[in-house]
């Protein structure tokens, strides 16, 4: 199975929001798209990989050789030594964990090339022309994997926080004049910063963004920003407010709109119908003996 | 007369006068107009106000279905519809990803102002493209597989497609007035 689309059409931060709830594992790729003003117009492919909605892995290139490039970039180990343990590596192990149990190289050192690959990540959230494919069936690319792994939306929330063009996202943002809610049982499995509990606290479903954004003190954009993130780790949701259509709402009898509705059984107030267990039936009936 | 007044939205193109057209006994009344914005690619016309058709099954007896306009300028029929319906298909085009991010907006409208009987219905589904429902379910914002209504796959031009969706969306409204 794979799924695509472009960044126009949603987002880097609602594709994370999907691959963490939906658990999935599979190799993304993302092909930025140049920007045809530029002079040297040229697209760039980037690889993530996930395991059960987290991130595993992650480079600019598909031909495995991307985690051992950089450990010897970083002088850490001899090119000589590296095909030696590279040529011993058990299989279905990641090339990390493997040089750590080796003793080539120690924790700090692949955090250190794990925080590498995820600011690529985190780079990618600033694209503002490209596509994208989630290959749900690629294998796990061993040989570039550390062995760590993160949660796939504590990688974007870490981007967005980040962000510095948020224009990419203008239409995915909570309308200011939308509330937020918390949802029903949020799972906290992230870390939120000082001001996103702000927000968090006061989505009581009633209080406009802009609202929230008087009371914290900060721009309203601010406040759309740290909303989306908390929509984004499934921790609100945006509530559009009843706006004046109520009152017109009050005015409109339903059976008006109905043009088949007898004039001699309307009523002056519309009531939600009670529909009887038989009618149900006999709708049920009816409708299956259609199919 | 008994009625059951049943409202299919959903976001632009993904079948709803078609849906109501397919099962309709009457020439459906629609409001249609021809597109201006975005939408045009798409489609030529769109509803700006409603549709409505029947279906009557007994001498006193009768479906009403109501379909909503797909843009968010015209929500204020959104809000007259919905709030006096009885129960809610909610369609979505499973090959358009640049549409669920409005359907999620569409469907928190939907239920933030009735909790009654819905289902999610997905057109589009062979399409080359087409999400997963599953995909398309979190997309929507329905993160929670236990809550979920029921997503079915939804052929808004059969007839059969569209009976058996109507007869899903009626078992759970009969399941809603068990629990209630």
């Amino acid at each position: 199975m794979s799924l695509s689309s472009s960044f126009r059409d949603f987002s880097l931060a609602e594709l994370f929001q999907l691959i963490d709830q939906g658990r999935k594992s599979g190799c993304l790729t993302v092909c930025t798209l140049p920007d045809t003003q530029a002079t040297e117009a040229k697209s760039y492919y980037y690889y993530i990989w996930f395991r059960q909605g987290r991130v595993i892995a992650a480079a600019n290139r598909l031909d495995g050789h991307g985690l051992v490039t950089k450990i010897l970039e970083r002088h850490w180990l001899s090119q000589p030594i590296l095909i030696k343990l590279c040529s011993q590596i058990p299989t279905e192990t990641p090339l990390g964990l493997h040089l750590k149990t080796q003793g080539a190289l120690n924790s700090e050192q692949l955090n250190l090339l794990f925080a590498g690959q995820l600011q690529q990540v985190r780079n990618l959230f600033e694209i503002q022309k490209g596509v994208f494919k989630l290959d749900c069936r690629a294998t796990l690319p061993w040989s570039e994997m550390t062995g760590l792994s993160v949660g796939t939306i504590e990688v974007a929330l870490m981007a967005l926080r980040a962000m510095k063009n948020w224009q990419v996202l203008a239409d995915a943002l909570p309308g200011e004049s939308s509330a937020l809610k918390k949802m029903q049982n949020p799972k906290l499995q992230v870390r939120l910063n000082a001001f996103e509990w702000q927000v968090w606290e006061l989505a009581k479903g009633n209080i406009p963004l802009k609202a929230i954004a008087d009371q914290v003190n900060q721009s309203t954009a601010k406040v759309q920003q740290a909303a989306f993130r908390l929509i984004l780790a499934g921790l609100a949701e945006e509530v559009p407010l009843v706006t004046s259509n109520s009152n017109m709402n009050e005015r409109v009898n339903f059976n008006y709109i109905n043009p088949y509705y007898s004039l001699s059984q309307k009523s002056p107030t519309v009531e939600q119908s009670k529909v009887s267990t038989s009618f149900l039936q006999s709708l049920v009936g009816f409708l299956r003996s259609k199919v | 007369m008994e009625i059951l007044r049943v409202v299919v939205t959903g976001c632009v193109g993904a079948g709803k006068t078609s849906f109501i057209r397919t099962i309709s006994e009457i020439e459906v009344v629609d409001t249609d107009r021809r597109t201006t914005d975005q939408a045009a690619e798409l489609k030529p016309q769109t509803t700006v106000a409603m549709d409505f058709g029947r279906l009557t099954f007994a001498p006193n007896q009768a479906l009403h279905l109501y379909g909503t306009p797909g843009q968010s300028r015209f929500d204020f029929m959104w809000d007259i519809l919905i709030s006096q319906a009885d129960a809610y298909v909610f369609l979505v085009n499973a090959h358009r990803p640049q549409d669920f991010r409005a359907g999620r907006r569409m469907l928190n409208f939907m239920n933030q102002r009735a909790q009654i009987p819905m289902l999610i219905g997905v057109t589009h589904i062979d399409c080359p493209d087409a999400w997963e429902p599953e995909d398309i379910a979190i997309a929507l914002g329905l993160q929670d597989e236990r809550e979920r209504p029921p997503i079915i796959p939804v052929n808004a031009n059969d007839r059969a497609s569209v009976l058996k969706t109507l007869i899903a969306l009626i078992d759970e409204f009969y399941k809603n007035s068990q629990t209630a």
